[in-house]
């Protein structure tokens, strides 16, 4: 851990915080996974569907901490 | 991949990735007086996540690649040229931070990702090796892995401040998108250390957070 205190800062009563932060992360990533896969065509199109389709599970998988 | 290097093709190939290194850390990183220049929370933050962005490096000598040489001097000629900006930036107390929180948002990242496997178990995160950071623009590589898959991708990191280098970025990639190009990443290691390999079509993404929230969680740590 980087030591940034961060897991004190988990432990306060705040810690819903940093699950709003990476739902936030993620949802950013997915947007752009869907425009990307919009205007690509081919392998780059699937690409991005894909890894649309893994963050969108992943938001679903997020530690409510 | 060349399977049996001789002792100084080896011994070469970690002095020609060392002086890369060191020309990079010798411009991208503060020194004592420019760290003391940042306001007080970011001073210890700083330290800690540029020790170990240095640590999680991913050693290109190991690689093995035959266009090697090539690749370090790509990496150097590359290197001197961002150093003009670098200490362009370097001037102001602004750009000086701005040094600073690209490096701690980085490994906060990474360091929510691994240590409190904020996105489930099965992804990690990998930070980039230099030629990928400085030549194919990628922090951080994602890793997603479980019984049916495995999958990558890139993903550049930014501190926004308003209208920024964020969108400069997403356009980039968008076009790229555009001529059906994916991203490269050309020294990928595993996570466990086991693979190292070239990942030729990886989805390529953009994380931007805005400072005020760098800032919070500084604050509150």
């Amino acid at each position: 851990m980087l030591g940034l205190h961060i897991e004190d800062w988990l432990n306060d009563n705040k810690n819903n915080n940093l699950s709003r932060f990476a739902s936030v992360m993620v949802d950013m990533m997915i947007d752009q996974c869907v425009e990307f896969a919009k205007i690509g065509k081919g392998a780059c199109k699937e690409a991005y569907e894909k890894e649309g389709r893994i963050l969108k599970k992943i938001k679903k998988e997020i530690r409510v901490l | 991949m060349n399977q049996n290097p001789t002792k100084s093709q080896v011994k070469n190939r970690v002095e020609m990735y060392e002086t890369v290194l060191n020309k990079e850390q010798e411009i991208v990183e503060l020194d004592a007086n420019e760290a003391a220049r940042l306001p007080a929370m970011y001073q210890d933050a700083y330290y800690k996540a540029n020790r170990l962005r240095r640590s999680k490096r991913v050693d290109m000598s190991k690689f093995g690649y035959s266009d090697y040489e090539d690749d370090m001097s790509m990496l150097a000629a590359k290197i001197r040229a961002i150093k003009v900006n670098v200490a362009e930036l370097k001037k102001s107390d602004k750009g000086v931070k701005q040094l600073a929180e690209g490096v701690i948002l980085e490994v906060m990242i990474q360091d929510l990702i691994n240590g409190l496997k904020l996105l489930s178990n099965n992804t990690r995160s990998r930070p980039a090796s230099l030629f990928d950071d400085v030549i194919n623009g990628v922090d951080i590589l994602l890793e997603h892995r479980n019984d049916d898959y495995t999958a990558h991708a890139s993903v550049s990191v930014d501190v926004t401040y308003g209208a920024t280098s964020f969108e400069h970025k997403l356009a980039l990639i968008k076009r790229e998108v555009e001529f059906g190009r994916l991203g490269e990443v050309k020294y990928y290691e595993s996570v466990d250390g086991n693979t190292k390999s070239r990942l030729n079509a990886v989805p390529k993404l953009v994380v931007g957070i805005p400072e005020s929230c760098l800032v919070c969680i500084l604050k509150t740590g």
